[in-house]
Formats: structure tokens, C-alpha cells, sequence
């Protein structure tokens, strides 16, 4: 019997919630509880991946009932990558959040709802069940609903109700998604799927491939691809910085996960989904950049940039080869540690200045070099300069886009990059140099920077360990690329 | 204005959902029902009573926190499937047996009815939280 290891990733956040519930008037109590759940799971996932590794993929069966008829919980070494950054972001934004969050929201199951967008996250990294995976999905989306239009300011609606109303379209694609694969493949159990794709005849396996093209569909919307990125830029700048920056760290990469596994367990990409994929990598890689030059609202810059982020991810996936897979993973680490510190760096920028807009800041690195000092590493890790993660990340799909002779793609991202880093430059220019506006607010920057201190500091760690960590990312590629280890754990699991 | 008619039917008919509800309840997990219909019949029920009467009349009649309440069915719920994960099971790991009680007889009890009730519990507190939300109004 497999330990209980695997599903505490899920539980504990759950029973966080459920505990913090029961204190819903003692803050101090729910703030403890985030930041101890938040930690907890940090502690069992690097224990986890050393499981996996040395015993290969975990497999728990919920309720006893083997697969393919239960719903199981899959640990594997993406899974585990995966589960790391969201424990690691959830710790970061609470240290953030304990500053942060005003009285109002706190009253009305912040932490709670925290805790549960976390628990949503960790089940989708971890489920083996397609609709298990939905449901996972609607958990966390629930959760972010209600996150996002928290405080009930009227832009804040505003925002939140495109966020809603695309994702439930996209729920409802991925329920029809869902149920045709179920009407072809008689089962729900991603392996078992596996399975029935490679064995299906070739007249199913054009409507195989239109379902796989309506999962991309879904997982594009989730994850703001071109052309369906624009409820984005709306939704990002509105709710507190903490929520906005967990949001960008995770929730997004949650829809990279699926697509990652989608197209290489259930549907191992064949020509045509590949160029798909690509060519929607590119367009949003560089109509996103291309928006955020645009734009002068800090956190609306920010958020046209994940847009842009994730294409270079998804781009990883389309490659389709161990390095491609293994840049995808790495850029993946290396975007959510960084962007969801350039979100918090926004944060104290915004309380600093009482502004939004980086043409009314100006001079912030006055009076706060440190603080400053930190945006400028995060910012530059983004743009992909040398000693940082970003340029590693880079790096590696470069390299994995000559392995494969692509050489459009390569220029894409040399080109992606640039943009990149122009746009952070005129950030910097714009609030942090230039002459110093008169009406600061005085804000105690000191404890906001903890969380911007975990984040940046172990993107440093990332850039620094760059060989070992490309050796584990390039093992969790391969066995990515390998999906027969997962089919047998999964399914030889029950018989035994 | 509490209208005579309502109020005479509202009367026995609460009785009546609140029972049904129950005998739902406790049939659900091998037959249709469970506790999420249960809790639905049983707000119903309290909402019938909200709509004769008023708010304050629910709330004299209920005075728990319905926050509370939810998390005290989270807590059945999952405290449930974390039984399993103590005995060694995985979580989730239902059981059942049968026990003699007297006056009933004899009846098959499942773990699973723990979070039956729970699930009760969440749906009566979250829809009694939406529907008392909505008819405070914004004061």
C-alpha cells in the first residue's frame, strides 16, 4: 500500500480552511494556520518528490477502489514540481498577506478562501481522473471567484465578471471535452484514456484529435493564450496584490500542467496539434509583450506579460522533445517564483505612491534602495538578462528549438525576450528612477518585503543550481515523454 | 402581514419536508438520496418558514452561525475520510455493518451516512448563508 503522503497535499489545506472556519472571529488564529499550512505542505512535497524518485510514481487510490474504477491520486515528478512552486508561492503570498489584507476581507474567510484555492490547485496537480480534474477545477475556480470580487469595489466587479463568464465557458467546454471522451473511451481514468487513444481505430481518431484540440481550447482559456487572453488584463490589477500575485503564479501554470499532460499522457502529440500548439505559443508570446509595452497601469503591464510568459512555456510543450519539455518545466519554476514577485513589488509600489499608473510614480528607489534593488532582479530575471533565472530558462528553449531545427521560434523568442525587457526597463525608468514625487505615503516597507524575499531569493537559488536543476527537470521530461511508466503504475496497481 | 392561509399549510408542511428530509438522509448512500438533496429538502423547509414569517423568526427558531455550521459539516465530511487514513486505509475508505438497535431492529449503519451528514450540514448552512445574505439586504 502506497503511504499516505501522495493525498496530504490536498489535506491538509482543506483541513486548514476547515480549522480556520471555525475561528472565523480570531484573525490571528486563521493568519497562524495559513502560514502553517502553507509551510506543512512545502515539507511533505520535498519529501514526496524524493519518493518518487526513488520509488517511481506514486499512485493512491482514493477510497480503497482501484483503477480504473476509483479516482486515483498520481504523484509524479512534474506533479511534484508543480505542487513545490503552489506550496511555495501559497507561503510567500501569506507572509505577504498578513500585512496586506484589510480588516474587511479578513472578516469575510480570506484565509479560508486561500486555503481552498490551494487545496483546488494541489488536487489538479495531483489527479488522475479527467473528472476528477473538472471537479478540481471548480473547486479552485470557486475559490477564485470569490477572491477575486471580494470587496465588492465596482472596477473590481467589473473585472471579476469577465473573469467568471469566460471560465465558465470554458467549464462547460471542458464538461463536453469530457463527456465525448467518455462516450469514445468508455472511461475516465487518464491512463485508462491513454490506453484507449493508442488502441483506437483510425476512423475515431480524427473526433479523438477534435477532442484533444476542445481540451487545448479549455486549458488555453485557463492559462490567458492568445486569443483568449483577454479577461486578463481586466481581472489581474483588481483584487489585493497578494490574491493577484497567487493568481499569477499558480492559477495560470495549473492550465500549462494540464496542457502538459494532456498532450503527453492522453494524446501524444501527432503533426498537427503540435503546430497548433506552436503557433499559438508564438502569437501570444508576442502579441502579449507587445500589449504590455503598451500599457502604463502597473499590475495591467504585468498581467499582458503572463500572457506573453506562458506562450514561451507552452512553446516548450510544442517542441515536444526532453529539452523542450524540460524548458517548459524550468520556465514554468522560473515564471512563478518572478512574476508573482513583480506583483508584490507592485503592491508596495502602489501603497507607496497611492498610484496605479507608472507615469504618477516616479523615484521610488529614494529612500528604498532595497526594496528597489529587489524589483530590479525580479524585473531583470523576466527580461531573461545572463546571471539570472530568466536567461537560463531561455536558455534552454533556445537550445531545444535548435535540437529540433526550428529556427522561426527561435527568432520568436530572441525577439519575445527583447520586448520583454524593454518594457521592464521603461517600469524601472518610469517609478523607480526619475525625480522623486512629493506626496509619498510613509508605508513600513520592511514587512511587506518577506514575501518578495522568499520568492526572488530562490529564483536566485534557481539560477544558481542551474545544472541540477535542469538534471531533475530533464528526468521529469523524459518521464513525461514516456508515458508508459505512467500507465503501468496506474493500472497494474489495482491487479496486484 | 402574515398571510393565514401560508401560515396554517407552512404549519404542518415544515414538519413534513424536515421528516422526509431525514428519511432521505439516512437512505442515501445505497439508494437514491444522500445528503446533499437532504440538506437541500431541509432548507427548503427553513425557507418556507423565512418566506411565512420573517428572518428574525428563522433566526429565534435557529440561533447557531451558519459559517459555523458549514464548517462543522466540512469537519464531519472530511473527518470521515480521514478515519480511514488513521486506521491505515486510504482516505475516503467507506465501511459498513450491521447492528441490532432496539424498537427498529435490525439496520445496516455505513461510515459513509458520517458524511452523509456532513454533506447535509454544508448545503442547509451555505443555502440558509445565501438566502439570509440576500434577504438582509445591503444595510
Amino acid at each position: 500500500m502506497t503511504s499516505n503522503l501522495v493525498v496530504y497535499p490536498i489535506l491538509i489545506p482543506l483541513v486548514a480552511a476547515i480549522i480556520q472556519l471555525f475561528f472565523a472571529k480570531n484573525t490571528y488564529v486563521q493568519r497562524a494556520l495559513g502560514v502553517i499550512s502553507s509551510a506543512l505542505v512545502l515539507v511533505v512535497v520535498v519529501y514526496l518528490y524524493q519518493l518518487v524518485r526513488i520509488e517511481g510514481i506514486q499512485v493512491y487510490e482514493m477510497g480503497n477502489w482501484y483503477a480504473p474504477f476509483g479516482i486515483v491520486i498520481v504523484a509524479d515528478l512534474l506533479a511534484c514540481f508543480m505542487l513545490f512552486l503552489s506550496a511555495l508561492a501559497s507561503l510567500a503570498m501569506s507572509a505577504y498577506s498578513l500585512a496586506d489584507i484589510d480588516k474587511d476581507r479578513e472578516k469575510f474567510f480570506h484565509f479560508p478562501l486561500f486555503q481552498l484555492l490551494l487545496m483546488g490547485i494541489n488536487g489538479a496537480f495531483l489527479t488522475g481522473d479527467i473528472f476528477n480534474l473538472f471537479v478540481m477545477y471548480e473547486v479552485m475556480l470557486m475559490a477564485s471567484y470569490v477572491l477575486l470580487s471580494h470587496g465588492s469595489e465596482a472596477r473590481q466587479l467589473r473585472g471579476s465578471l469577465h473573469y467568471v463568464m469566460i471560465n465558465l465557458f470554458g467549464s462547460t467546454f471542458f464538461l463536453f471535452g469530457v463527456g465525448l471522451l467518455y462516450g469514445i473511451t468508455g472511461t475516465l481514468n487518464m491512463a485508462d484514456i491513454a490506453v484507449a487513444v493508442q488502441t483506437a481505430d483510425p476512423e475515431t481518431q480524427s473526433m479523438l484529435t477534435a477532442i484533444s484540440m476542445m481540451f487545448f481550447v479549455v486549458f488555453g482559456v485557463k492559462t490567458a493564450l492568445v486569443p483568449l487572453f483577454f479577461w486578463m488584463p481586466d481581472a489581474y490589477p483588481q483584487p489585493p496584490v497578494a490574491t493577484a500575485a497567487m493568481f499569477a503564479a499558480i492559477m495560470t501554470k495549473v492550465g500549462v500542467y494540464s496542457i502538459t499532460r494532456t498532450f503527453t499522457l492522453m494524446f501524444p502529440g501527432d503533426e498537427f496539434t503540435l503546430t497548433v500548439i506552436k503557433v499559438v505559443a508564438v502569437s501570444s508570446m508576442l502579441i502579449g509583450v507587445l500589449g504590455a509595452i503598451a500599457q502604463t497601469n502597473f499590475r495591467r503591464l504585468l498581467a499582458f506579460h503572463s500572457v506573453s510568459q506562458v506562450g514561451f512555456m507552452v512553446l516548450g510543450v510544442g517542441f515536444f522533445t526532453p529539452m523542450g519539455l524540460a524548458g517548459s518545466i524550468y520556465f514554468v519554476m522560473h515564471h512563478s517564483m518572478i512574476k508573482s514577485s513583480l506583483f508584490l513589488c507592485s503592491g508596495i509600489a502602489e501603497r507607496l505612491t497611492g498610484n496605479r499608473d507608472i507615469k504618477k510614480m516616479g523615484g521610488i528607489i529614494e529612500g528604498h534602495p532595497f526594496y528597489s534593488a529587489l524589483f530590479l532582479v525580479a524585473a531583470f530575471s523576466l527580461a531573461g538578462l545572463p546571471p539570472f533565472s530568466g536567461f537560463f530558462a531561455k536558455l534552454i528553449l533556445l537550445f531545444a528549438g535548435a535540437e529540433s531545427q526550428e529556427y522561426i521560434y527561435i527568432a520568436a523568442i530572441l525577439v519575445g525576450g527583447f520586448l520583454t525587457l524593454f518594457s521592464m526597463v521603461k517600469i524601472w525608468q518610469l517609478a523607480y528612477w526619475g525625480k522623486r514625487e512629493p506626496k509619498f505615503n510613509t508605508v513600513n516597507v520592511g514587512s511587506f518585503v518577506w514575501g518578495i524575499i522568499i520568492l526572488v531569493g530562490m529564483s536566485i537559488v534557481l539560477a544558481i543550481m542551474v545544472q541540477p536543476v535542469y538534471d531533475m527537470v530533464h528526468e521529469a521530461a523524459e518521464q513525461l515523454l514516456d508515458p508508459s511508466q505512467y500507465i503501468e503504475a496506474v493500472l497494474t496497481k489495482g491487479s496486484q | 402581514m402574515i398571510s393565514l392561509i401560508l401560515n396554517r399549510i407552512a404549519r404542518v408542511v415544515v414538519h413534513i419536508i424536515l421528516l422526509f428530509s431525514i428519511f432521505m438522509l439516512f437512505k442515501g448512500h445505497n439508494e437514491p438520496g444522500g445528503g446533499f438533496i437532504a440538506g437541500l429538502m431541509a432548507a427548503v423547509a427553513i425557507v418556507l418558514i423565512y418566506i411565512t414569517y420573517d428572518l428574525k423568526t428563522v433566526k429565534k427558531l435557529m440561533p447557531v452561525s451558519y459559517p459555523a455550521m458549514i464548517a462543522l459539516g466540512l469537519f464531519f465530511a472530511a473527518g470521515t475520510g480521514l478515519g480511514g487514513v488513521m486506521l491505515g486505509y486510504p482516505f475516503l475508505t467507506q465501511t459498513f455493518d450491521y447492528f441490532h438497535i432496539p424498537l427498529i431492529g435490525e439496520i445496516e449503519l455505513a461510515t459513509a451516512l458520517s458524511f452523509d451528514i456532513g454533506v447535509f450540514l454544508v448545503v442547509v448552512g451555505a443555502t440558509l448563508l445565501i438566502i439570509s445574505t440576500l434577504g438582509e439586504g445591503s444595510k
